[in-house]
């Protein structure tokens, strides 16, 4: 039975759906409301409230914190700035991507690490040598994403002015309004919009919670599930482990396996630097070239109409994001497949976000998808656009 | 009189398996089971009123899938249970219970170490991979290294390449899978002992080894390619116990026109010209066949119902040498009503599975150590079902059956075999304070009590020494090995008589395959066209 | 200061010395670096006493690749082969102890008549196998996962030469060596002594005990495969290797520990010592164990997980103790007094073999401990004073870590050296009262002296999983490292373990043919 969160008291009265899922063996609410479009459109043009306490969350201390992130992770973390955040992913020795997350510098000798899968004993293997400690923080610390173009309002009126000055993907550390409890507030999400992450210990989850209802009233906050994040997530074109790819830790097969470069993660390698996982492998890559990309793409919503229209339908979509794969055709021949499909009610478009032959992943290159209608198989055009999909000013403002 | 096609002598579950396939190709066959019951040591029996046990054998894991196709075993009768869970009581109070659900199973174990838990998908997903490599190796008749024949050498060449052919890391995986100790191989993988002691005892069931033996590894596979209705990786019971199995096998084969006789007990393979030509039954009656399928174990089969005399020298010494060694009994009880386990009070999911009481591998090793030196464990490790849970066919209402395997109880105890039923209810009486350490009130739940020795698994089912696999599984009895080199293929040095129990190829467990791939090569050598 | 060299070799043991003879005699600048102050490393001759002399640790040196050490031409350098092999003494319960031989032919009145033909069938079968046996000891293990053709033929020569030997001898082989030493044993034999004389000296460095399976493969590797043994043991064997070494150019430092890898962008640049000077080198052949050279000479974050976690899962928990002793006479063994016996094990049957190996599972010391015992005076009259003898007592199943409050300390040890010194009164009734001087070295003592990991005799255990293509692991095991310049070659490499002086030869020549 999955476990409930530390703001479990909250987010259940407020579930009149009762769609929950299991989330890294925590209950997580899928949506609160039957349909998905109130919270969708909170969180584009409102702010939102997400229970993200199910990540994998985990504290690396010492005084060779920044040398085992550098071993373990793509990119070097010697000199990254006390209160920054990177988005990054990690390898195993073949190069191939095991994980993506962030890591945040709370201090000269303390990182936090966020994982979609455990990663306790792959960090710890890594530390031979290292005067470092790693904790399991996941089920200690519970975190909110709070996000929205209103999500800055939220937050001044919860701790005031330091909300104005944390800047993308910068982390402040203050205190929890009336308590001393210990506020960890991140400048980051999963979105695609201006957005927060809010990090407190167990205990004062629900204090939390209430306080930013409270200072969100006025500002339309509501609470958001993962059927709109899947959504927002696609328009911010953000890929999902275990959905637009597969940890190398759980394919049982190479075919199966990614490197960073297939995911479009090139910004994040650095190679010229002390070893790290993978780096061997992953120069070999990088020269090689990979062989598919990460692509985004935009389904012709006229042919895809067409295709309803011949048998007397109207155009059907599925709640929130399909998960289910489908190829990807270029005269005749598959050349990949799609992984996330969103119609995006923001942008009325309907995209995509799928793996291609490398040649082929440039912007504008017209490919189809294939497109199920009363069980027979049709075509419609897709083509590859550039990623992200929706990507307001405000989101780095 | 009636010359068979063929007479199966035993009407085990790969007996009538055998007979089942030749029936179904068209050819008479008469199947003498010498008890009252069909099945062998895959067997139910109403050993006390209106309490059915699985006296033997009590789960079903690796039943070969395309045998209940084949057969039709569905159609016939064969009903599958799984279990739920694999429940470990712990001496301390505490309790680790790995469930079929991965994730339960992970949070589960977290709780004695958040890095096992992370290393057990990968341990599983390895494991499959290993699993996936080595089903081809059971489902097909051993390699013949002994023959210069090109198609064999090809085999040979093949089986080679079949091993030899992964990434490094998976061969390594396979070189220490085959070589190494169970413990040893946990070791690489684990750091709690209360996770590795109970995932070690896969490697050691009907074995005379310990969990630090070398060669006892690669049974974990085991747990790793258990399959009912084709799903990878469950275990069940089945529905009115093993003997459900069976009978319907049994059915199958009725249904193709095998007749099976029970209470007709083999005295002897009757032997003329050199060649087996049928057998005598214990009441004397002469029954004559074109070929005679043995489903006994390879001592009972050659030195009892053959005869020296009709062997080749080498090929007597060979299964003279051929280790048996039971090391294991059963005690099966019948309940007033649900056991409680202290450490997880109540009913529950967690008693629909099977418990292990292997609490720590120094407990194994006691165990063990005591059986090497001619003794029952006092402490044994036990695997416990309580069938009943999840079958009300087999208890009265509000009554359990509960069936422990017991290990270790070796067939040569001190005193000689020939003592085990003065030392039966002390054997008896261990197992029950055992689990009166985990199920304090046990003693005022027993109704009856039936106690199995290795002795009495050798007097009452004919397995010899009372090993439950008619001959050890260590890696010189396996494969080409088995039960003699030169003669794994389900031949036998006596013209027209076949092997075709759990003694041969690939062995045994509630397989099927040895009397399958058994009828499958008599069909194709022509003997009965 | 900064020097350099073609090759650096780490570690002056038999296997450092013989990769440095090897690598010296086919015109490479060689440079042996040794931590201690003498070079032989575990082979070393010790002065345990005053006047009182070890020959190496384990003196037994019956299985040395005297083959592969052949174009070192030793002989040249003062090394000497016995031409005797000296006899095992074992008890029997008649009361007169078994003299064993491994040739049957010298067991003159030794055995019964069937059983001398039991063992003659025996030790036949073992001759007929040995030289295919000593072809892959002798030889580096095969790319298991991209054989060369060179070595598909080599490996097909040898299945070839096996399957001539008969069908009989094929399946006997294939069912004995993954069996265990007592099911061989009994099967075979019918005397307890000969059956213990064969297994026991086998069962060193392994933690097992002959019920367990895989052990009838040293067993059998010990029959077929022991060879008259060099004069003076281990140390004249050191001592010749490092002459030979020098004599062909090598640069022996002594003193000098390795403290870490230099590395740049092509692999080793050089070797770091204790000090901080560094020694230029693009070669190091590492003799020492690896997980010494993986886990602590080569940075953290060089080598990927695979390959440290293959360092690390080598098993190598030492159980074998010694206890030195200084004697004022050679011992005189009950019921062969008259003899001089040179070797001798105490336990009177496989069962007491089992039982002894029990304790190393739950980390005790063994409560009725088995000893092998070895009076290299008898041979080597150098090693004592005139008149007098030294006894090495070996026993096997002593844990490295043993279990209790604090492990090792000095009352376990007093207990160990009283159950040791009781066990060999047992055999030679007196000799307690004859000892002048003892030294007792723990695992943790051979551990801290020779600096192996686990204080284990041979760098590494030996089980069917940590030899051949796995010895130390299947990424390693030919020697070469996947960091490019880095080699391994001590006895935690094939052939390695009692097999001596094979890895240091074998891995210096893939270092050479890498070139």
């Amino acid at each position: 039975m999955p476990a409930p969160t530390p703001f479990h008291a909250r987010t259940f009265p407020a579930c009149s759906s009762l769609l929950y899922k299991e989330w890294a063996g925590c209950y997580a609410v899928k949506r609160y409301d039957v349909y998905v479009d109130r919270e969708y459109y909170a969180v584009r043009h409102q702010a939102t409230v997400m229970d993200a306490t199910p990540l994998y969350k985990y504290e690396v201390r010492g005084q060779d914190a920044a040398r085992l992130l550098a071993r373990v992770m793509v990119r070097g973390f010697e000199r990254f700035a006390i209160g920054r955040v990177g988005y990054v992913c990690w390898c195993d020795e073949h190069g191939k991507v095991l994980d993506d997350g962030t890591v945040t510098r709370l201090g000269d000798e303390h990182f936090r690490v966020t994982a979609a899968d455990p990663a306790l004993a792959w960090l710890e293997r890594q530390t031979r040598g290292l005067r470092v400690s790693i904790t399991d923080s996941s089920r200690t610390l519970a975190a909110l994403a709070l996000q929205g173009p209103r999500a800055r309002d939220v937050l001044r009126a919860l701790i005031g002015k330091p909300a104005d000055e944390l800047k993308f993907f910068r982390a402040l550390v203050t205190r929890l309004p009336g308590r001393a409890a210990e506020l960890a507030v991140t400048r980051t999400g999963y979105t695609g919009d201006l957005g927060y992450e809010l990090w407190v210990a167990n205990e004062h989850a629900l204090a939390l919670w209430d306080a930013l209802f409270e200072a969100g009233a006025p500002h339309g906050l509501l609470p958001m599930g993962l059927d709109a994040l899947d959504v927002a997530r696609v328009e911010a074109g953000f890929l999902l482990g275990g959905v637009d790819y597969t940890s190398a830790r759980r394919a049982p097969i190479e075919r199966q396996k990614s490197t960073p470069f297939e995911l479009g993660f090139d910004w994040m390698v650095e190679l010229e630097r002390e070893p790290f996982l993978g780096q061997a492998a992953l120069a070999r890559a990088r020269k090689e070239g990979p062989a598919r990309r990460f692509v985004g793409l935009e389904i012709d919503w006229e042919d895809f109409e067409r295709i309803y229209e011949r048998y007397g339908l109207p155009p059907h979509l599925e709640t929130g994001t399909s998960r289910e794969g489908v190829p990807l055709f270029r005269g005749g021949r598959q050349v990949g497949y799609a992984t996330s499909r969103s119609w995006s009610p923001l942008l009325k478009r309907y995209l995509a976000l799928g793996t291609v032959e490398a040649d082929l992943a440039a912007p504008d290159n017209e490919l189809e998808i294939e497109v199920t209608c009363e069980y027979e198989r049709h075509r419609a055009r897709a083509r590859v656009t550039k990623l992200p999909f929706f990507d307001p000013e405000r989101k780095k403002a | 009189m009636k010359t068979y096609d063929a007479i199966v002598v035993g009407g085990g579950h790969n007996g009538l398996v055998c007979a089942a396939y030749l029936a179904k190709a068209g050819r008479s066959v008469l199947v003498l089971e010498r008890r009252h019951v069909l099945g062998g040591a895959a067997v139910s029996e109403q050993v006390f009123p209106g309490f059915t046990f699985s006296v033997c054998s009590y789960v079903v894991s690796l039943l070969r899938p395309w045998i209940i196709r084949e057969l039709e075993l569905a159609r016939f009768g064969l009903e599958m249970i799984p279990l739920e869970a694999s429940f470990l009581p712990l001496p301390d109070g505490d309790s680790l219970c790995r469930w079929s659900d991965p994730e339960l199973t992970r949070k589960e174990v977290a709780r004695f170490s958040p890095r096992d838990a992370e290393a057990l998908g990968e341990f599983a997903l390895a494991m499959s991979k290993m699993g996936r490599f080595a089903k081809p190796v059971i489902d097909a008749p051993a390699p013949d290294p002994g023959s210069l024949h090109p198609a064999k050498v090809i085999e040979l060449l093949r089986l080679g390449r079949h091993f030899s052919d992964a990434p490094p890391d998976e061969l390594e995986l396979r070189l220490k899978l085959f070589s190494m100790s169970a413990v040893d191989f946990l070791d690489e993988w684990f750091e709690s002992p209360v996770l590795k002691a109970p995932m070690s005892v896969s490697g050691i069931i009907g074995t005379f080894l310990g969990v630090r033996s070398p060669g006892t590894a690669y049974v974990l596979l085991h747990h790793y390619m258990g399959e009912i209705d084709g799903a990878f990786r469950s275990w069940g019971f089945s529905k009115g116990g093993t003997g459900g199995v069976s009978n319907a096998i049994a059915n199958a084969a009725r249904h193709h026109g095998a007749e099976i006789r029970t209470e007709a007990g083999v005295q002897r393979i009757l032997i003329e010209g050199g060649a087996a030509r049928g057998v005598v039954l214990a009441n004397g009656d002469e029954l004559r066949a074109r070929t005679v399928v043995s489903g006994c174990d390879p001592r009972r089969t050659f030195l009892g119902l053959v005869g020296r005399e009709h062997l080749p020298d080498e090929f007597a010494a060979d299964v003279a040498r051929f280790k048996y060694r039971g090391s294991s009994g059963k005690v099966n009880l019948a309940l007033d009503r649900m056991p409680e386990f202290t450490c997880r009070p109540g009913d529950g999911p967690h008693l629909r599975g099977d418990i292990a009481i292997a609490p720590s591998i120094d407990y194994l090793e006691r165990a063990h150590d005591e059986a090497k030196y001619g003794d029952f464990s006092s402490r044994p490790y036990l695997n416990v079902v309580i069938p009943s849970t999840v079958d009300p066919t087999v208890a009265p209402p509000g009554k359990h059956v509960m069936s422990c395997f017991v290990q270790y109880a070796p067939y040569h105890i001190k005193e000689g075999p020939e003592h085990w039923p003065e030392r039966r209810e002390a054997f008896g009486d261990a197992v029950v304070d055992t689990l009166a350490e985990y199920v304090p009130n046990i003693r005022d739940l027993i109704l009856h009590r039936q106690v199995l020795s290795p002795w009495d698994l050798e007097q009452e089912f004919g397995l010899s020494e009372g090993n439950i696999f008619h001959g050890e599984l260590t890696l010189e009895q396996l494969s080409f090995l088995r039960p003699a080199a030169g003669w794994a293929r389900y031949r036998t040095p006596v013209p027209n008589l076949w092997l075709g129990g759990s003694g041969a190829h690939p062995g045994g467990g509630i397989m099927g395959a040895p009397g399958a791939l058994c009828a499958k090569a008599m069909l194709a050598s022509g003997a009965l066209r | 200061m900064s020097t350099s060299a073609e090759v650096v070799v780490l570690g002056a043991g038999l296997e450092g010395l013989a990769a440095a003879a090897e690598l010296a005699r086919r015109g490479r600048v060689v440079h042996v670096l040794e931590a201690r102050a003498t070079p032989g490393g575990s082979a070393a001759r010790e002065e345990f006493h005053p006047g009182f002399h070890a020959s190496g640790l384990y003196p037994d040196c019956a299985l040395t690749r005297r083959a592969l050490l052949a174009p070192l031409d030793l002989e040249r350098h003062g090394l000497a082969w016995r031409s005797d092999e000296p006899a095992l003494l074992v008890p029997d319960k008649s009361g007169c102890p078994l003299l064993f031989r491994r040739d049957p032919a010298a067991l003159d009145g030794e055995l019964p008549p069937e059983e001398r033909a039991r063992f003659t069938a025996l030790a036949e079968l073992c001759a007929r196998v040995q030289p295919i046996l000593a072809g892959l000891l002798d030889e580096a293990p095969p790319d298991a996962g991209r054989p060369s053709a060179g070595e598909l033929l080599a490996l097909g020569q040898k299945a070839l030469r096996l399957r001539r030997l008969g069908k009989t001898d094929m399946f006997a082989l294939a069912r004995l060596l993954p069996s265990s030493a007592r099911d061989w044993m009994e099967d075979a034999l019918g005397m307890e002594a000969l059956r213990v004389a064969l297994s026991a000296p086998a069962l060193a460095g392994t933690v097992l005990g002959p019920r367990a399976p895989g052990t009838s493969a040293f067993v059998f590797l010990r029959q077929a495969l022991a060879a008259p043994e060099p004069v003076g043991g281990p140390a004249a064997l050191a001592a010749a290797l490092t002459a030979a070494a020098q004599a062909s150019g090598a640069r022996l430092r002594t003193g000098a520990a390795a403290k870490r890898l230099r590395l740049d962008a092509s692999g080793v640049a050089g070797v770091e010592l204790e000090g901080g000077e560094v020694l230029a080198t693009r070669s190091v052949l590492s003799t020492l164990a690896p997980a010494r050279t993986l886990l602590e000479l080569v940075p953290a974050g060089t080598l990927a997980p695979s390959v440290e976690r293959a360092a690390q899962t080598f098993r190598a928990r030492g159980a074998s103790a010694f206890l030195r002793l200084a004697l004022a006479a050679p011992p005189a063994f009950a019921g062969r007094e008259k003899e001089p016996v040179e070797r001798a094990v105490s336990a009177t049957s496989l069962l007491a073999l089992e039982r002894a190996a029990d304790a190393l599972k739950y980390r005790r010391l063994p409560a009725e401990p088995w000893i092998e015992v070895r009076v290299p005076s008898r041979s080597d009259p150098s090693l004592a004073p005139a008149g007098q003898a030294v006894a090495i007592v070996a026993c096997h199943t002593v844990p490295h870590d043993l279990s209790g409050a604090g492990g090792w300390n000095d009352a376990r040890r007093a207990e160990l050296e009283q159950a040791l010194l009781a066990a060999f009164e047992r055999l030679a009734p007196g000799v307690g009262a004859q000892v002048l001087g003892k030294e007792l070295l723990t695992p943790p003592d051979i551990e801290t002296r020779y600096g192996t990991p686990g204080g284990h005799l041979f760098d590494g255990e030996l089980a069917l999983d940590q030899l051949w293509l796995q010895r130390p692991s299947l990424v390693l095991g030919r020697y070469a490292t996947p960091l490019p310049g880095l080699f391994l070659g001590g006895s935690g490499s094939h052939p390695g373990g009692p097999f001596r002086g094979g890895a240091g030869v074998l891995a210096a020549r893939a270092l050479l043919a890498a070139g």
